[in-house]
């Protein structure tokens, strides 16, 4: 297996965040004064106080577990030790909230009725449960209606690509998966299990997603390095009658779009008629460009390390390279960023951290909209792009107007499953960006604020509703009506 | 799969509305019992002076039988039937399980634990010690249900998505008699070499894999190709669930018939996927003359089976006289039947022919081979798979805390010794001072059996070198890779 291709400890947040907590048992004299200089000396070296439980207490001795935010995992060790330093306090033991989080897992399965009684048994076992398989086999439609596919999603990855970390393999993939099933859930009421694939050759992965099929209602991809993602996804989609979507690829782009839109309004343009330059051609990068070309953008020039994507290039083993070139950069523009950035009104990026500088932002056109998606470190932070562009937006949650996928995937999947989906369209995609969008109304609607908070919970009932509708008007839904028998139970 | 009691499996509701006058509710009970109905349930839905709504749930004997009672109602004086459900069907539909956040996520700090940023940190702590992938995620409570829907009980190969009710029901025993996330896994495919390629990829979230209803002999070479390929146990529950409870009530027969496990003479029809397990069980407790049968007589060396590896197997390792004859001849002086086969392959003038003290275990499903009701007065000890007769052979009662014990050691295989050991533990959760000619197996709701099999099969797991638990591995021996 590759090594991961990133550090952790090269990429620390900015403040003290939860993500990288300290909880510290300490134990002390119980007089007065002691907790100021515990708290005291762990602001003297930057960690951020959350909580102060009390675990005992005596007349002589105080019990505490003090919880600190910490920059990155070493802060979090240097505040450790700091705590250990203050005389007449003892640490007994040091936790981490994160992994006492995961510990066994994030996930379980419920049973959706109770399995008390041998009625229950009868019901759900033999000789029950084969009646509804004999129902299904009559008619097979009935899957839908009659098990857990019809709200079933497979999270499925091979563990090639994982956030920012690289190919970590499948097993230490799962704890993002489990996390997509806790969004799913949380957001959507849909029911995601991970699949974390043994396997990173193409047809193995394609077969063992096909063979998995029967039991579930949509396949959601992740985290699978480009550009196998993209054969990944096109032979699925061709042999498979239900969605397929790569995650990482597709709902970037519609959330990016739904930022978009909201962007285009307060600055008064059109889609047919700005610049947008997308640096990053990956899977994302390709997936998005696609997008804004299908929502009306006409000029889209795509950029990665070796410079603008043109005509006269050869891109055939890389599709995504490919699309730039031949359908994107109408005037043919080479060479560098700074060329394409020229006159441009927005710049869309998902690459890495600094390739842009204030420089290119000078260029650009007037009221110009910078994504600077890159995670954790934008391509430009916004403390230093602020004076010299309109409209700023990060893939971070500690800045204003966070583009984050979980805006899009539990409402998407939702809206696909309650369509009984066949496949996802462009208008579905297009269709679910418009409705992120709406979420923020036009009163509300400012520079900071053209992305609704993850935790809107008007969204994803929103997309739903929009993904939904878009299928049924583009004919990829199923009309699965109840058979008598399934009418007559739920009345 | 006619049974001949009313039961649950096969109830009706019926939505009655008639006048609200003395004696309605009579007139309807007496019709409903007239035609064999057993009243479960009656609610009352609506009511006001003049009408009357109830529910009437009806349990029946099968489904033209619930039918025949809801055309009976229909034909009381004064009664309109509204409308009529089926609480089966109700109970399955959107199907019956669901995924579950173990903790809630209703802040921003709640995403940047379970998700990004800080799940970073988790995966690079299995990343960097991947024995750590049993306690930071699902894998160490996880197993996958795992079928080609080829040969689902009672209905044969009716393909993966028919198959998902069984499985999803066999999910929902394993949550709630032994804490074990299941989830399932029905393949489109039955080539057997790519179900083996699709479940080695599917490994790595589960503890566990549960093959479930594959046809034989399929089911033989998938199993073991698995195991010699995935470093978690591999367990196809019709053979070996079977063989483990059949095995159970043997332990404790035979206690009462007061017989040595190897003086037995044991005859046995039904040599498929479960019936060869259960004969290797056998054979490993001591029992050494098992005669096994077909249609045609018994299976001996001077036959020829074709390509059929379970009748192949039984002329090769059983029958140690090479006796020949037919399952009458066979059953003469047998001390133990065992049917694993269809409905009514014995009669009485069988069971007579046994030696004194028979115990009969006739686990067909739905009908077993012969009923209790005929055999009853020439056995001294019978069993069945049914739950509506004494002495229920139930897979339930071995897998949920098989899987239990197996992920609470973080097992890497199965072997005969953790077998055995679940048989025993099933069989002592019957207590010797209730033991009885009627209760030689424990109901499958005694939550004690899943908790005692779980420990045994955890503890000689441990004794015998499969446990992963308790030791250090090396890196290299703990992935999940292939090597």
């Amino acid at each position: 297996m590759a090594r991961a291709v990133r550090d952790l400890q090269a990429m620390p947040p900015k403040y003290p965040a939860i993500a990288y907590a300290v909880t510290v048992r300490v134990e002390y004299a119980n007089t007065p004064g002691m907790l100021g200089l515990l708290a005291t000396v762990v602001g003297e070296v930057g960690g951020d106080i959350g909580a102060l439980d009390i675990v005992r207490s005596s007349r002589r001795a105080m019990v505490r577990d003090v919880t600190v935010s910490a920059r990155d995992v070493a802060h979090g060790q240097e505040i450790v030790a700091r705590v250990r330093e203050i005389p007449g306090v003892k640490v007994i033991t040091v936790s981490d909230p994160t992994f006492l989080r995961h510990l066994r897992g994030k996930i379980e399965v419920l049973s959706r009725s109770p399995m008390k009684t041998r009625g229950d048994l009868l019901k759900i076992d033999n000789p029950g449960a084969y009646r509804v398989s004999a129902a299904i086999y009559d008619r097979p439609a009935s899957v839908w209606n009659l098990t857990t596919k019809g709200n079933t999603v497979a999270v499925v990855t091979d563990g090639s690509a994982v956030l920012g970390l690289g190919n970590i393999g499948p097993s230490a993939a799962i704890p993002v998966m489990e996390g997509k099933a806790v969004l799913f859930k949380e957001l959507a009421g849909v029911d995601a299990w991970p699949i974390c694939l043994d396997t990173q050759e193409l047809g193995e992965i394609v077969r063992a997603v096909k063979a998995i099929a029967p039991s579930f209602g949509a396949i959601n991809l992740e985290d699978i390095s480009a550009p196998r993602c993209f054969a990944v996804e096109e032979q699925l989609k061709a042999e498979l009658s239900i969605p397929v979507i790569h995650d990482d690829q597709h709902c970037t782009a519609i959330t990016v779009l739904a930022g978009l839109y909201n962007a285009l309004t307060i600055v008064h343009k059109n889609l047919a008629d700005v610049k947008v330059v997308v640096c990053g051609v990956g899977a994302a990068g390709a997936a998005t460009g696609k997008l804004l070309f299908a929502a009306g953008v006409r000029n889209i020039i795509g950029y990665d390390v070796e410079g603008v994507l043109h005509r006269s290039q050869k891109h055939d083993t890389h599709p995504g390279k490919k699309w730039f070139a031949n359908e994107g950069n109408p005037e043919n523009i080479q060479g560098s960023l700074l060329n394409a950035m020229c006159g441009a009104d927005v710049f869309v990026g998902l690459s890495g951290p600094s390739v842009l500088t204030v420089k290119h932002l000078r260029v650009m056109g007037p009221d110009s909209i910078v994504f600077a998606m890159a995670n954790p470190d934008p391509e430009i932070f916004p403390e230093e792009a602020t004076p010299y562009v309109r409209i700023m937006a990060t893939g971070r949650s500690d800045y204003p107007n966070q583009v984050n996928n979980v805006l899009a995937f539990p409402g998407i999947f939702r809206g696909l499953l309650d369509a009984r989906a066949r496949e996802i369209n462009d208008e579905m995609k297009l269709a679910a960006a418009q409705a992120i969008a709406d979420t923020v109304s036009s009163d509300e609607l400012n520079e900071e604020y053209i992305m609704p908070s993850v935790f809107n919970r008007r969204v994803s009932p929103a997309v739903a509703q929009a993904v939904k509708r878009a299928a049924r008007q583009t004919g990829v839904d199923r009309k699965i009506g109840l058979s008598a028998k399934e009418l007559a139970a739920t009345k | 799969m006619a049974e001949k009691i009313p039961g649950v499996a096969y109830s009706v509701t019926i939505r009655a509305e008639y006048s609200n006058e003395p004696g309605m509710l009579g007139r309807i009970t007496s019709a409903i019992g007239e035609v064999g109905g057993d009243i479960e349930a009656v609610d009352l839905v609506h009511s006001s002076r003049n009408l009357m709504a109830r529910d009437i749930t009806v349990n029946a004997m099968d489904v033209e039988h619930g039918q025949r009672i809801v055309a009976r109602v229909r034909k009381v004086a004064g009664v309109r039937v509204a409308s009529v459900s089926d609480p089966t069907f109700l109970l399955h539909l959107r199907g019956k399980l669901e995924v579950h956040s173990k903790s809630p996520l209703k802040t921003r700090n709640d995403l940047s634990m379970a998700y990004t940023p800080g799940v970073a940190r988790v995966c690079m702590a299995i990343y960097d010690d991947p024995e750590a992938v049993w306690k930071l995620t699902v894998k160490g409570n996880s197993v996958a249900v795992v079928t080609d829907g080829t040969a689902v009980l009672g209905l044969g190969d009716i393909g993966p998505m028919a198959a998902m009710p069984v499985m999803e029901g066999k999910a929902m025993l394993f949550k709630e008699l032994a804490g074990v996330d299941a989830w399932p896994i029905c393949l489109d495919t039955k080539d057997p070499d790519a179900i083996v390629e699709a479940v080695k990829n599917l490994a790595p979230v589960f503890g566990g894999i549960n093959l479930e209803d594959i046809s034989a002999p399929r089911c033989f070479y998938i199993e073991d190709r698995l195991r010699e390929e995935i470093d978690i146990p591999v367990f196809h529950d019709d053979q070996h669930g079977t063989a483990v409870v059949a095995m159970a009530g043997l332990y404790n027969a035979v206690k009462l018939v007061n017989k040595p496990i190897e003086s037995l003479k044991a005859v046995m029809t039904g040599v498929g996927a479960g019936g060869v397990a259960t004969a290797k069980m056998m054979m490993e407790a001591g029992v050494t003359n098992i005669i096994g049968c077909d249609r045609t007589g018994v299976l001996h060396r001077d036959r020829e089976y074709g390509d059929n590896q379970g009748k192949q197997w039984f002329a090769d390792n059983t029958n140690p006289d090479n006796f020949k004859g037919s399952l009458l001849d066979a059953m003469s002086g047998a001390d133990l039947f065992i049917g694993l086969s269809g409905p009514n392959v014995i009669t009485v003038e069988h069971v007579k022919a046994m030696n004194r003290d028979p115990i009969v275990f006739a686990m067909a499903n739905p009908d077993p081979e012969i009923l209790p009701e005929e055999a009853g007065p020439h056995v001294r000890v019978m069993a069945t798979g049914r739950s509506d007769y004494p002495n229920q052979i139930n897979n339930a009662l071995c897998f949920p805390g098989f899987f239990r014990g197996m992920l609470d050691v973080r097992a890497s295989g199965v072997n005969s010794e953790m077998k055995h050991a679940a048989a025993k533990a099933i069989a002592m959760a019957v207590p010797t001072r209730e033991l009885s000619e009627e209760y030689i197996i424990p109901n499958v709701f005694d939550r004690g059996v899943a908790r005692n099999v779980a420990r045994e099969v955890a503890a000689v797991a441990q004794r015998t070198g499969v446990a992963r638990k308790g030791r250090r591995y090396s890196k290299a021996s703990t992935s999940s890779r292939r090597r």
